[in-house]
């Protein structure tokens, strides 16, 4: 049953494979089931999150419930309340994992809640790039994915989070996330949408210490019937700390809304905000909301946002070289979601163009 | 290989060109000189397709095909070009990677990033943070892959040091396989251009066949270019203006 899951079509083209030999580890969760959970290097650890809470007792001391509080809002009660799945991994202190640990979660059962509780820890010094692919299988149509995560990024250490969502027309999403980025630590999150889903709401928070960074990049494709509502928020709280939320939404009828909202609080912290949002068809609408607050007199916030038509004058330029319109607005496009993300393993990068070519080659770009 | 009759244009209402007349053989350059506002621009924004300039009245033919009405991409393909005055930032779009779109089984080289000084430009976006001259040397990196018949060049030295406007004309004969390197008798040449210039500084690098000068949306003159040009540097447009009357 396992392998006939894990065979699925659009799980392979969503590039999950267990045997993959270039992963560090892989975990799969379909509906609540813990399908598939292995860590090839040393230095790594992955595992159903029950499973570590038994096993390590740091991990309810320092981790679990400790950056989201479980009455925040509904979706934390929900998770708090529904039985514990979800994953732990935990690079330890000073290792270095190069190779991507995957995660998947998978809406298998039409109708289906699935409710997961993710712990994720960079110990100090570490590396860890996870990647996370959340989708339905081919024949479900709607569901609902509730998740709190928290991340822990100790001291000097390195994680990068890519997510990327491929859900159906009837499922709607409401991840929970909070990451704590310690001194000297980096943290980048990068998130993809590609195909229709009916709401997905995502504002996760990031804590960053002094000489932190934290980088948040999202790309968003919104079909019609889609309500894409992201964005994240950082608290740039220690000295000389760092922020940046990017973002890029493509609108073929669906609706964005593009969050980012920073707060510099810590002495001469640095931010920047740039949200670009490009309608090609009608129906929907983007919106892009950029908060800045400063708390400091030598504190640097800054952004830009631009939402609208694609550029004119760069279609007329690309004609005049013999490019059709329609291959003048594909190439823009594609170089337009195609973000250039400092830190990201060229892997990871390369399977995120390749799904954004498989988007928007099928459509009538 | 072009020929143009009686072409009036208006941008936003305002009428720019008022009746053209211009007629570029196979294998001829011609340089158009003419004040600020006087209408080159739009000619050649005209001749290339540009949806701001409204035709009304006259024809433009390529090769004895009327094109007013083609779409920019299909002049483009018939064999037309253009080196853009300001060319706009393409975001997310690489030098490179436009480069090997446009070049596509014409046998593009290699060696014209490092002859144009532009090996660091190629992974970066197109024209982004490029200063002037850089734009101008991504313009001309761009024709060769495209490669096209006709090309017209929009002030291809303006924003350029007197040292680098070298490289630009050496760059230009290339283009036209008029190089030092291509040794062909002058008849054979079948690539042709319509260079628009305010300096002229040009003339010293490339071998301009005729010249001609628009003033107030009229082609007033055309004559030696050596002629036209020390007329405007030693009278003025003004000059032009007498000589049309006296010619």
């Amino acid at each position: 049953m396992q392998r006939d899951l894990l065979a699925d079509e659009k799980i392979r083209s969503f590039g999950f494979d267990p045997e993959a030999k270039d992963k560090a580890g892989s975990f799969a969760l379909t509906d609540d089931q813990v399908l598939l959970s292995m860590v090839r290097e040393t230095g790594l650890e992955a595992m159903p999150i029950a499973e570590a809470l038994e096993r390590f007792p740091e991990v309810r001391e320092k981790y679990f419930w400790k950056l989201v509080s479980p009455d925040e809002d509904e979706v934390t009660k929900k998770v708090n309340s529904a039985p514990l799945r979800g994953l732990f991994a935990r690079a330890k202190k000073g290792s270095k994992v190069f190779l991507p640990l995957q995660a998947c979660y998978i809406l298998r059962s039409e109708a289906f809640s699935q409710i997961v509780h993710n712990v994720i820890v960079a110990e100090e010094g570490s590396e860890v790039h996870l990647v996370t692919g959340c989708l339905t299988s081919s024949h479900v149509s709607s569901g609902n994915h509730y998740a709190v995560t928290e991340i822990f990024v100790e001291r000097g250490a390195f994680l990068s989070y890519s997510m990327f969502h491929s859900w159906a027309p009837q499922v709607e999403v409401y991840p929970k996330s909070a990451i704590l980025v310690e001194e000297e630590g980096t943290y980048i999150s990068n998130y993809v949408t590609l195909r229709e889903v009916k709401h997905v709401k995502a504002y996760p928070r990031m804590i960053v210490r002094r000489n932190g960074v934290a980088r948040s990049y999202s790309v968003i494709y919104a079909p019609p019937g889609s309500l894409v509502d992201i964005g994240s928020k950082l608290i740039l709280e220690g000295e000389n700390s760092r922020g940046e939320a990017i973002s890029r939404a493509v609108s073929t009828g669906g609706r964005v809304i593009s969050r980012a909202n920073l707060e510099g609080k810590g002495a001469e912290c640095k931010g920047h905000v740039e949200c670009h949002g490009v309608l090609l068809e009608d129906g929907g609408f983007i919106s892009a909301i950029p908060e800045l607050t400063a708390f400091r007199d030598d504190v640097e916030l800054s952004h830009e946002a631009a939402v609208g038509r694609l550029s004119e004058e760069e279609i007329f330029y690309l004609e005049a070289r013999g490019l059709s319109e329609d291959e003048a607005r594909s190439l823009i496009v594609r170089g337009f979601m195609k973000l250039e993300i400092p830190g990201l393993p060229v892997e990871l990068k390369k399977e995120m163009d390749r799904l954004i070519d498989l988007t928007l080659g099928g459509g009538k770009l | 290989m072009l020929e143009i009759v009686d072409l009036w244009v208006e941008i936003g209402g305002k009428t720019l060109l008022k009746g053209v007349n211009l007629t570029i053989q196979e294998g001829e350059v011609h340089i158009l000189f003419g004040p600020n506002g006087s209408g080159k621009t739009t000619l050649l924004m005209t001749i290339m397709g540009s949806p701001h300039c409204r035709i009304l009245k006259g024809e433009i033919k390529f090769y004895g095909k009327v094109i007013n009405n083609l779409p920019i991409w299909e002049r483009a393909r018939l064999g037309i070009g253009i080196a853009f005055q300001s060319p706009p930032a393409v975001k997310g779009v690489k030098l490179r990677e436009l480069v090997e779109i446009l070049s596509k089984g014409n046998g593009f080289s290699e060696e014209l990033y490092s002859f144009l000084k532009l090996e660091e430009h190629a992974n970066r976006e197109v024209n982004r943070g490029f200063s002037g001259g850089e734009r101008k040397r991504a313009e001309l990196l761009q024709l060769f892959a495209q490669d096209p018949k006709f090309i017209m060049f929009d002030e291809p030295e303006s924003g350029v040091d007197l040292e680098s406007i070298a490289l630009v004309g050496d760059a230009i004969n290339r283009l036209l396989e008029r190089g030092s390197c291509v040794r062909r008798q002058p008849k054979s040449y079948t690539k042709s251009a319509l260079i628009v210039s305010h300096t002229g500084y040009l003339l010293d690098y490339v071998k301009v066949d005729k010249a001609h000068v628009l003033i107030d949306g009229k082609l007033v003159c055309d004559k030696n270019p050596w002629d036209i040009l020390t007329t405007i540097r030693e009278q003025g447009y003004k000059g032009c203006e007498i000589c049309k009357e006296t010619c």
